[in-house]
């Protein structure tokens, strides 16, 4: 008990120390959104006053007041909720703003990571099992192919052969353009038939990564003595490979696991441009690109609760997962 | 001479692995000495043909050559932020698992702090701080600065599982020191993790050095592979004309190349533990 | 993890297939027998694109289909078309402007267009712009006529005025009604903060313009239009019944988009290398229209030796200016850049039409700099500087010669060009290094003065006279450190003047011949004394796919005008009824793109190997 306290003092601390981290790092960064506007204004062709003028109006932003005030206002109003209003959008609050695109970001992310994971692991279990044989290292050949190929060739890859030439998935969006969101069977249809190549993307551009750390640890639990013992004392295949092999095998992946599922909030930003699929990712993007600080602030607030939380949970179910650990503690 | 052949014909993969990564040092090597590539700019975007086996880029500079020059960056900074993060990683990832208690808990916490601070914008912030510096220990050093703490936390779960393992205990009980059950015993344990990670951490060096470019922190070269396929992308719309398709498609079969060769590499490190040896 | 586990996932996996299927088939056709045009561009979906003009986020993207301005002009000619207003008289002394509103125009909810909406629209623009403001009074003395009078001379006040767009009294009314309420009775800066607070905030659902169309449904994928049925110039002068907006989210998947044949117009900035492939295909038109911006590289003149003039005109020497162009925009018809013959921040054309100043002038007074490394090596060696060991320059007192030449990263074609530069001043014995920074930190970078080169954009302005010369000689001289010019300088036939001060004079000029002079001096002042040289005019690709549509010939002034770039020259020739859909339109079998097939055959069987591989493993493991 007392060491769940702990953990929970210092999970506490973490965000606190995040969050603050977070707030001057963007604050700090070079640049500010005027200047942007105006000169990609003068690059379409308008003149610098001109421009200045439209950003003037544009842009309410009131930038004089000294940091830690602003600091101050910041936690304030984050404990109420408020996110403040982004520059980019000005006007609209960030809420507003993560409150429509943050559900689509973890539909898709989540089912990819759960899929690419589940893939990963039973791949990676079987290559590491059967690693002399023909198929482990095609397998295993594959899985280093297609990690040093960067995702958006993979993702153009689908979208062409699946949609374009093919013609059986869409060509982009979330859903239908007629269709009225909502709990009709039409739009959850809809909505799942676009999800698919994004989706499958995704997953073929992060199970590999898995599979192979997956092999690397099967690899080293086979190794040891209390599988052979299991094995000598005529336990089923099976039962072995499950019970013994891939229960321990998965553990430290879990680690990894936590951190994959908290960084869904950051959303995949290769996904959302080849596919017009809407999430964070985009907004993230565009976020550091023209230095909007609230924006930044309200995504990376999401990716950083998610991420510290999932590996809070973690921790704290680690002595579930693994018996040995819980007798220590 | 006949022990070598007699373990080639037995592990033909691993050789074919040491004969890719050896190609990859020769390029670096090669590349080091490459003058400057001239190009006619009139020839810009052409495709494969005889005089330039890979086709030029959009100076008409030949894409052939700039690989092999670029070869010596690109490697040299990718292996050092995959060497600089791996160390790190399992330094602080044994320590903080073996260890445990308080330490563990500071570690744990650190390591979750670096996890989520933001990197676009601290690397942004970092790189406005130290404008122009070439020099690859300092690019390695400040993309290793946060890239660590995700293998550290993994290598931490790692050893708490081991930790725990009878051989451990018997050590223990055996009088053995700390640090020599964490190298011999432990240490040993994770190497083909160990090793994974590094070959994973080296590919994605390669495309995350890229930003070091866009930041300002390197001065713009041409040469660079991650920086070649940007280009491409962007500028010689390379996923969708024939022609420049090389510009992208040249420097990600180095990349991998480099990814399949050091995979085949893997089989070495299993001969350092003596459980996993066979045969 | 019993089999029994493994059976459950399987059944989840193939329910999912099987759901993905079963949507398969719900109906999703649009009517064939209407007209509908394609086109594809970036907006901003909702909730983060929205209808208030007054706000960012705003669908300016759509905003010609929508809503109108008073007249159309086109700098290709230097013409206006009358549009909501039908006439309007611009005073001598260019203090004043009067507007005659055409009559019989509605809005898109039924009521009449009258000068109340104009007046709304203006007063609105006062709201956010509070407390600048150019006019001494807007008023209306009847329902069709508008009145507007300046506070001092405005020479660019038609283009101003006449090009804005019309908002309708319904939805802006309250705001213009308070505003001018507040300034009536001289209200606080609060109360005028707090008005533009809520006109910034207010979010209107739909719409209600005066133009062609009217928005059905906008999604993060698509946004569809329909015909405005009560369209003032009639509906049926408008041939195209429904528009179809795909939302461009990156360079690859509109391309995609392009190479099927189903859009029937695209621009922007086209890589030059897919250019080559896709115009090759039958029914396209390439349009080429200069945009009116260029680009141009930023001396830091405070910084040494760049701050000698000579050593300046060494480096322009030294810069092949059609090769750094030519690297970054491509060869060829198409290239989507010229490079500029005089660097003077002019462009060709009306340096040849004699605009400004005659032949003559440019003979005696503007250098070409036409590219001569040995004019470079005179320059340098005659101010004292040897090459040192290693080639490099040095200078008298031991500097050697080191530039850093800076680009925004988000520009690739600025970062090509520096790098194309970088490499030519290194021939000559510069250590000369490109940069890219990312765009934010440029431009505060630019204002700080810290740098040594910067490529930048530089703008011809949309009015017909560039005010091209304030950025180099008011914004980065007067207002910020940037590149730290002395705006006092020796012109030969005037002694010394303030070039600064011609750039503030220029707007209150209203004579052509002293015009004229003050263009002589800038152009001089920037050519001679190069606080930055111009690289090259940047052009812009569009293409027109005539499958579907009939369109204007080519050369026709609609495509010259730079609203192109936007759609909203589309807009244009659509309410003109200029746009015929072709008879027999038979529906068009899309041309698919042709990518690397190699490639990405060789990633699907990887992938199927996946997934066979998946399979296999739960047969396996399941077996025993």
């Amino acid at each position: 008990m007392n060491w769940v306290i702990r953990r929970f003092l210092f999970f506490i601390l973490t965000l606190f120390v995040v969050i603050t981290s977070t707030f001057f790092i963007t604050s700090a960064m070079p640049g500010n959104i005027i200047d942007t506007y105006v000169s990609e204004r003068i690059r379409e062709g308008f003149s610098v006053e001109e421009a200045y003028r439209m950003a003037q109006a544009l842009y309410a932003i009131n930038m004089s007041e000294p940091l830690l005030v602003r600091y101050i206002k910041y936690l304030k109003n984050l404990l109420t909720g408020n996110l403040g209003t982004s520059y980019m959008y000005s006007g609209t609050p960030v809420f507003t703003i993560l409150i429509y695109a943050v559900p689509w970001t973890v539909f898709i992310s989540s089912i990819s990571v759960v899929i690419s994971f589940t893939l990963g692991i039973i791949q990676g279990l079987w290559a590491a099992y059967s690693r002399k044989s023909k198929i482990s290292t095609l397998m295993t050949g594959t899985a280093s192919f297609l990690m040093a190929v960067p995702n958006y060739v993979i993702a153009t890859a689908f979208l062409l052969v699946f949609a374009y030439h093919l013609g059986i998935f869409p060509r982009g969006g979330a859903y239908d353009a007629w269709i009225r969101p909502g709990m009709n069977l039409e739009f959850v249809a809809s909505a799942l038939y676009h999800a698919v190549l994004p989706v499958m993307s995704y997953i073929v551009a992060t199970y590999p990564g898995w599979l192979l750390l997956m092999r690397s640890n099967t690899i080293r639990v086979l190794g040891e003595d209390y599988v052979i013992a299991a094995e000598a004392r005529g336990l089923p295949k099976s039962r072995i490979t499950y019970t013994y092999v891939a229960r321990n095998a998965i553990i430290p992946m879990i680690t990894n696991l936590a951190i994959s599922l908290g960084s869904i909030f950051g959303g995949a930003t290769f996904i959302e441009t080849i596919f017009t699929y809407p999430g964070i990712g985009m907004f993230l993007s565009q976020s550091v690109g023209a230095k909007d600080i609230p924006m930044m602030q309200g995504c990376f607030l999401l990716i950083t609760v998610a991420t510290i939380t999932a590996n809070f949970i973690v921790d704290l179910l680690y002595g579930k997962i693994d018996p040995r650990i819980r007798a220590i503690r | 001479m006949a022990f070598l052949l007699h373990f080639a014909r037995k592990n033909v993969r691993v050789c074919v692995g040491i004969a890719i990564v050896l190609t990859f040092v020769l390029m670096a090597l090669i590349g080091y000495f490459i003058p400057n590539i001239e190009g006619n700019v009139s020839e810009a975007y052409q495709g494969p043909s005889s005089r330039h086996l890979l086709g030029t880029d959009y100076a008409g500079r030949d894409i052939l050559l700039q690989i092999v020059k670029g070869a010596t960056d690109v490697l040299v900074i990718s292996f050092l932020i995959a060497l600089m993060t791996t160390s790190i990683g399992v330094i602080v990832g044994l320590t903080s698992g073996y260890v445990g208690g308080l330490i563990d808990s500071i570690l744990t916490s650190i390591m979750n702090i670096i996890l989520t601070i933001p990197s676009m914008p601290l690397l942004m912030v970092i790189a406005s701080l130290i404008k122009m510096v070439p020099n690859p220990f300092v690019i390695a050093g400040i993309l290793s600065s946060i890239g660590w703490a995700g293998q550290a936390r993994a290598i931490r779960s790692q050893v708490l599982s081991i930790k725990e393992e009878e051989y451990i205990e018997a050590a223990r009980i055996l009088g053995l020191r700390k640090i020599e059950i964490l190298f011999n015993e432990v240490l040993v344990a994770l190497l083909p993790y160990i090793a994974m990670n590094f070959i994973l951490s080296i590919i994605s060096a390669i495309y995350s050095q890229v930003g070091m470019y866009y930041l300002g922190v390197l001065p713009f070269s041409s040469y660079n592979w991650g920086m070649m396929m940007n280009i491409a992308r962007s500028h010689g719309n390379a996923l969708w004309c024939p022609s420049t398709v090389m510009y992208l498609v040249g420097p990600m079969v180095c990349i991998v190349l480099l990814a399949q060769g050091f995979t085949m590499l893997l089989p070495l490190i299993d001969l350092l533990n003596p459980r996993l040896r066979e045969e | 993890m019993g089999s029994e586990l493994k059976r459950r996932k399987r059944a989840v996996v193939f329910a999912f297939l099987l759901l993905s299927l079963a949507a398969f088939w719900f109906p999703l056709r649009a009517e064939k027998t209407e007209v509908v045009f394609t086109g594809i561009w970036p907006y901003d979906p909702p909730p983060a694109g929205h209808w208030n003009p007054y706000a960012t986020g705003y669908h300016s993207r759509f905003q010609p289909l929508i809503y109108e301005p008073l007249a159309y002009f086109l700098p290709a000619n230097q013409t206006w078309k009358p549009w909501l207003a039908e006439r309007w008289n611009f005073a001598t002394d260019m203090k004043s402007l009067v507007v005659y509103l055409r009559r019989g125009i509605k809005w898109a909810d039924g009521t009449n267009f009258t000068s109340a909406d104009v007046i709304a629209t203006f007063y609105c623009d006062y709201v956010v712009s509070y407390p600048v403001w150019r006019y001494k009074s807007i008023y209306a003395p009847d329902k069709y006529t508008v009145i507007f009078n300046f506070t001092k001379v405005w020479k660019t006040a038609p283009i101003s005025i006449l090009t804005h767009v019309i908002y309708p009294r319904t939805l802006f009314g309250n705001f213009s009604d308070r505003m001018q309420y507040l300034l009536s009775i001289n209200a606080t800066a609060e109360e005028f903060s707090k008005l533009r607070a809520s006109l910034i905030s207010y979010r209107p659902p739909q719409p209600i313009g005066t133009g062609a169309f009217i928005p059905i449904s906008i999604t993060e994928s698509e946004a569809w239009f329909q015909k405005n049925p009560n369209y003032w110039r009639g509906a049926d002068t408008v041939h195209v019944d429904k528009f179809r907006w795909i939302r461009q989210t990156s360079d690859d998947q509109r391309n995609a988009w392009w190479l099927t044949g189903e859009i029937d117009f695209g621009g922007g900035m086209v890589p030059i290398a897919f250019l080559k492939d896709f115009m090759k295909r039958p029914n396209i038109t390439i349009l080429v229209s200069p945009r009116p911006a260029g680009l141009q590289i930023y001396f830091n003149t405070r910084k040494y030796p760049l701050s000698l003039v000579e050593v300046r005109q060494a480096i322009a020497y030294a810069i092949n200016r059609t090769e750094a162009t030519a690297a970054s925009m491509g060869t060829g018809p198409y290239a989507a850049g010229k490079a500029i013959t005089i660097p003077a921040l002019m462009f060709q054309e009306d340096i040849d039409s004699e605009r400004w100043f005659s032949k003559d002038f440019v003979q005696k007074y503007l250098n070409s700099y036409n590219y001569n490394i040995s004019k470079t090596v005179e320059i340098l060696q005659k101010l004292g500087f040897r090459k040192g060991t290693d080639g490099i320059w040095v200078s008298p007192n031991g500097t050697r010669l080191e530039i850093s030449i800076s680009a925004p990263s988000g520009w690739m074609d600025c970062c090509l060009v520096a790098e194309s530069v970088a490499s030519q001043l290194q021939k000559v014995g510069i250590a000369a290094v490109a940069r890219m920074v990312p765009n934010v930190q440029f431009f505060q970078d630019e204002k700080n003065g810290a740098f040594d080169m910067a490529v930048d954009s530089f703008s011809y302005s949309f009015n017909y006279e560039p005010a091209t010369y304030s950025k180099t000689y008011v914004d980065l001289t007067l207002l910020n450190k940037g590149i730290g010019f002395n705006p006092v300088v020796d012109v030969p036939w005037l002694g010394k003047v303030n070039v600064s001060q011609c750039v503030y004079d220029l707007d209150s000029t209203v004579d052509p011949k002293e015009v004229n002079k003050i263009y002589q001096i800038l152009a001089y002042v920037t050519n001679y004394y190069l606080p930055t040289l111009t690289i090259c005019r940047t052009y812009t690709h569009n293409f027109v796919n005539h499958a579907r549509f009939v369109w204007p010939e080519p050369g026709d002034p609609f495509y010259e005008s730079y609203n192109m770039m936007y759609y909203s020259g589309v807009a244009y020739i659509i309410s003109s009824g200029n746009l015929r859909p072709r008879v027999a339109v038979s529906p068009q079998k899309p041309q698919l793109p042709s990518p690397p097939y190699e490639l990405y055959a060789i990633i699907g069987v990887l992938a199927i190997i996946a997934v066979a591989g998946w399979i296999i493993a739960l047969k396996k493991t399941t077996k025993k």
